[in-house]
């Protein structure tokens, strides 16, 4: 049994969390946190970290090309982040587009899209 | 292979006041420079103070020049459509030592021939100048001093000499030059160019550039200089320039008000390397230091840019201007060593080139329809809000604001890309228009320009420049999504 | 030259200007925005990461997201607004000069709301000596290249600054496929959320480095390297500790300041501690019917804190237009604050109920508590805990306390 430091990400409360480390490599008790959504943190940390991800893609439009904000509706195994930039680099999409289209769907077998961030007539 | 009766090496404010001066003659006239922008050289690192002349020992070409300049800008300024402010300077004197220095100046004035010098004291320092150190008790005033923006000056020299003829090649760095038919052959990236004459006003490069020629005859040395610009509220405002007494170790930390408003700090003097453009800590320590014991209500806090440029100084030559045939190369003419004050003498710098060409033997022949005006571009932050209302009818360009900071909008950078000879960089756009010159110093607006300089000169953002060649911004577009 | 009637002009439709215009038309005022650019949103458009509306909006968002909420909800009313139109000139008597490509137009206004946000501190007024050459801008310069641009401003940063902007900026590029050599930061400890520093730095492996600073900038035309150097408590830099490090972009990510060139057209007082305009809890400046809010005022960590002050802001201004001034009960409360608090918004309380006072702390304090004096008579002291310097705090006074000042308050932090 092991003890790993950690900040909790979820709101800009950043709590200090102390987590117990099974010997199966899984957590145990969480210490610091100032709410249960930090205890859930802690566990998908240990067991793989998950991010929201954002960047752009290009979106066509009437006026000429220009860039999509886009992001991943819930957050997914980090370590996808990098195959997924390379998909993003590569994909295009037409106006009109509206917040919350859907822009690639279950990115990478993740379970999670990724969606416009805005407008774009 | 393009044949011209005269070119001029460097597009400074020298080279450029020596083109305009020419264009009045029927001579076929080329400038070349090396920078893609006229005035990127020592012109661009400069304050733009135009000294009255007291300075400048008695005898000299420095002295004779510099009066002679000073007081041609005022008309020079209404001919050209440049901004030239008169605001007069003073020497500030702290103690009886400084009052000894400054009668000295004052009778080298007067040698020198410079109109209505006044040694002063007490009241009439602060009468003058109000924001000037309480210390102060002896002043050494000069009411015509001048301030000009040093690259506008450049540049509407360049523009009036392209309206009489002069062309300009820009970016064009000469890489050999050689005796041939009575002449010159000049080679730059775009090919060779043939003159029978040659001007060699290239700035730190001027001995390189008679050494091409063939003519080792002098070295120049390059004295760094820094300069600090402060935003327009800083403290003081529209001050009157004040000049220390020089110490030994440095010519004097000079606090002054530029043209467009901004106080202005300059300038150490170090030896350094040609094309050191890099500020220095100490230098930027010593400006601080010495404005703020001229002016101190001056916060060094509203620093919004530091830079920095070398003065070129012909070695061995009394600090003094290098104006002559060349003793080896037969029809080579130097401008060198234009140091401090050379751009308070830059026009009489080119009156006294034009007589010496004359008296050379060049023929110069009076052109019958010579353009000796030119028209200031617009500046939209002058006008009133009724003639703005009219201009954006005209031109909706003028409509889209483009540099907050200082309110320039995609009208007059647009007028400064199509120009002759036109901008072609951030730097140029900004020397010329004043966008990204301000506070945010480019944050908000680079893009915006960098984005019209590409539509208008048909490029790539990537290829549009800071200044010279590999100063790109950007280099490739990051998402290729189809 | 045309002139329009506005009962509030907001000068800026970013997150402030937007909420300012929503909460006056909400309280019936008819509303102009004035915004520089093409669309509405400010800065927000180009913050495409998370971590917006957890607050607000109790979901996280991305900038994007967070402004297109406003930007559909002003829509839906009859809010006028100004795009690619730029404020020339405002009169302390609330004349609005905007000009745009149809013109100048004036717009007379009964209450003028400022919420022109802020714009960052330049290598000029953080002095780095060095070569003048391209490769060194702004983190927001460089946001704007890459999320609105689509180009590529470099290839291997240095990132000097470890505010939130540029711990944001060391992800957007590595995901982008550009390389951070490192984070350099001149204190001793990090001035971002440690939420970004876990996201943006450990989870990309990008070192970061306290209490160094660059002293140096090495490149004739772009920048080749940056010299860098350790710092002592005074924060100069240590002779000897000077490093190379190899990059061609140096990204500058040192502070934000409030951009306030109108205010002093408008005879607005600026509270030299903020760089903002002085206001009383209305949010109104020392002109009458001028008010201000969001980063123009004071430097916010949070867009949700932006909102919630522009509301205010707004609903102060149509009052304020809907009848000719605004309340003031007895005499004023001027607040005042001591080290290391370093600011206190608003700096004047006319009105004796409940007051949200915001403001930050200069350094790091562990276990401080915030005491709140009149004269040599304790009001209040709360209960000690940790603050940061970039974490903006607030507090609520309550009536029952304000009742008890006099005609000041002081607002300490001492030690538990």
């Amino acid at each position: 049994m092991s003890t790993k430091e950690m900040i909790c990400t979820v709101c800009p409360n950043s709590c200090h969390l102390t987590v117990e480390i099974k010997d199966d490599g899984t957590a145990g008790t969480v210490k610091g946190n100032r709410c249960n959504r930090g205890s859930a943190f802690a566990r998908q940390e240990i067991l793989c970290p998950q991010r929201v991800l954002t960047s752009t893609v290009i979106a066509h439009t009437g006026k000429g090309d220009r860039l999509l904000p886009v992001r991943s509706a819930d957050a997914f195994a980090l370590n996808l982040h990098a195959k997924a930039m390379e998909l993003l680099r590569h994909t295009g999409v037409s106006a009109p587009v509206k917040m919350g289209d859907v822009v690639i769907p279950n990115i990478l077998d993740s379970g999670t899209d990724i969606v416009a961030s805005c407008n774009v007539d | 292979m393009q044949q011209y009766d005269l070119i001029i090496i460097g597009g400074g404010i020298t080279g450029c006041a020596v083109a305009r001066e020419l264009s009045r003659y029927r001579l076929r006239v080329a400038v070349l420079e090396a920078m893609p922008e006229i005035g990127a050289g020592t012109t661009k690192a400069n304050g733009g103070l135009v000294h009255s002349g007291y300075d400048p020992k008695p005898g000299t070409l420095k002295a004779l020049l510099n009066l002679k300049g000073c007081l041609m800008y005022p008309m020079l300024s209404r001919d050209l459509g440049f901004r030239f402010h008169k605001t007069g300077s003073m020497v500030i004197g702290f103690n009886e030592d400084d009052l000894a220095y400054l009668e000295k100046l004052y009778r080298q004035g007067l040698e020198n021939g410079v109109p209505n010098l006044e040694l002063i004291r007490g009241k009439r320092i602060f009468e003058l100048e109000p924001q000037t150190s309480p210390d102060a008790k002896y002043a050494l005033y000069s009411p015509h001093t001048g301030m000009v923006d040093p690259f506008e000056v450049a540049i509407a020299f360049s523009e009036n000499a392209a309206a009489n003829g002069v062309e300009f090649h820009l970016s064009s760095p000469v890489s050999a030059i050689r005796e041939e038919d009575n002449g010159f052959v000049v080679t730059i990236p775009e090919g060779e160019l043939h003159a029978t004459y040659l001007v060699d006003a290239a700035g730190v490069h001027a001995d390189d550039v008679a050494r091409l020629a063939g003519a080792d005859e002098f070295n120049i040395i390059a004295r760094h200089g820094d300069l600090l610009v402060l935003d327009k509220h800083c403290g003081v405002q529209n001050l009157m320039t004040l000049y220390p007494i020089p110490s030994k170790e440095t010519k004097g930390v000079v606090v002054m008000n530029s043209v467009s408003g901004n106080t202005l700090v300059g300038s150490s003097a170090e030896i350094k390397e040609k094309d050191d453009n890099a500020s220095y800590q100490e230098g930027i320590q010593q400006l601080i230091a010495g404005a703020v014991k001229l002016a101190p209500n001056l916060n060094p806090r509203k620093i919004i840019r530091t830079f920095a440029g070398c003065r070129a100084v012909v070695e061995n030559n009394h600090n003094d201007f290098y104006i002559r045939p060349s003793k080896k190369v037969p029809n080579l003419f130097y401008v060198a060593g234009i140091q401090s004050p050379g751009v308070a003498s830059s026009p009489a710098i080119a009156a006294y080139v034009a007589q010496m060409l004359r008296g050379y033997g060049v023929p110069l022949e009076e052109k019958e329809h010579y353009v000796a005006e030119r028209k200031a571009p617009v500046d939209f932050s002058e006008l009133s809000p009724t003639e703005k209302d009219r201009l954006i009818q005209k031109n909706p360009a003028y409509g889209k604001l483009v540099c907050s900071c200082e309110c320039v909008t995609e009208g007059e950078i647009v007028d400064a890309i199509h120009r002759v000879p036109g901008a072609r960089t951030i730097d140029g756009i900004k020397r010329r228009t004043r966008a990204g010159m301000g506070r945010c110093q480019g944050g908000f607006c680079q893009h915006k320009v960098l984005f019209i300089l590409a539509r208008e000169l048909h490029c790539r953002p990537e290829d549009i420049l800071m200044e010279g060649k590999g100063s790109q911004i950007v280099f490739s577009k990051l998402k290729e999504g189809r | 030259m045309k002139q329009l009637s506005f009962d509030v002009v907001v000068i800026g439709g970013g997150p402030a200007g937007m909420a300012a215009a929503l909460s006056a038309q909400e309280q019936g005022a008819k509303v102009a925005i004035v915004e520089r650019n093409a669309q509405l949103g400010g800065i927000l458009l180009q913050c495409i990461h998370s971590g917006f509306g957890l607050k607000y909006f109790k979901q996280e968002l991305t900038g994007p997201e967070y402004a297109q909420r406003f930007i559909d909800r002003l829509a839906k009313t009859d809010v006028q607004v100004f795009l690619s139109s730029a404020v020339l000139n405002l009169t302390p008597d609330k004349k609005v000069t905007l000009s745009n490509e149809n013109g100048v137009f004036v717009l007379d206004a009964k209450a003028v709301v400022l919420a022109m946000g802020c714009r960052e501190r330049t290598r000029g007024e953080i002095k780095i000596p060095g070569d003048r050459c391209a490769g060194v801008l702004t983190a927001g310069l460089a946001q704007h290249y890459i999320n609105i641009d689509n180009e590529c401003p470099g290839h291997r940063f240095v990132i000097l600054g470890s505010g939130d902007i540029g711990l944001i900026m060391a992800r957007r590029l590595s995901l982008e496929g550009m390389k951070v050599a490192g984070v350099y930061e001149i204190m001793p400890y990090p001035n971002g959320l440690y939420r970004n520093i876990k996201n943006c730095l450990e989870d990309f492996g990008i070192p970061l480095h306290l209490s160094t600073t660059v002293t140096r900038v090495i490149g004739k035309r772009r920048v080749t390297a940056v010299e860098v150097s350790r710092v002592d408590e005074k924060l100069h830099p240590i002779p000897g500790t000077e490093k190379v490090i190899p990059c061609d972009t140096l990204l500058l990510s040192v502070g934000l300041i409030p951009e306030n060139e109108l205010c002093l057209k408008a005879g607005v007082k600026i509270n030299p501690r903020t760089n903002g305009a002085l206001v009383d809890n209305d949010l109104q400046t020392n002109v009458p019917g001028i008010f201000s809010c969001g980063n123009v005022l004071h430097v916010h960590d949070l867009a949700d804190n932006v909102t919630a002050e522009s509301e205010r802001a707004g609903a102060s201004a149509a009052r304020f237009a809907r009848e000719g001034k605004l309340p003031a009960e007895w005499t004023p409360i001027t607040v005042k604050c001591e080290m290391p608090m370093g600011y206190t918004v608003p700096t004047c309380i006319r009105t004796r109920k409940r007051a949200p006072i915001f403001f930050r702390v200069r350094r790091p304090l562990e276990n401080y508590r915030i005491k709140v004096q009149s004269g040599d008579d304790v009001l209040l002291l709360c209960k000690p805990r940790d603050y940061k310097p970039s974490i903006m705090e607030n507090i609520t006074l309550p009536e029952s306390i304000l009742k008890k000042a006099g005609n000041e308050i002081t607002l300490t932090m001492e030690p538990a």
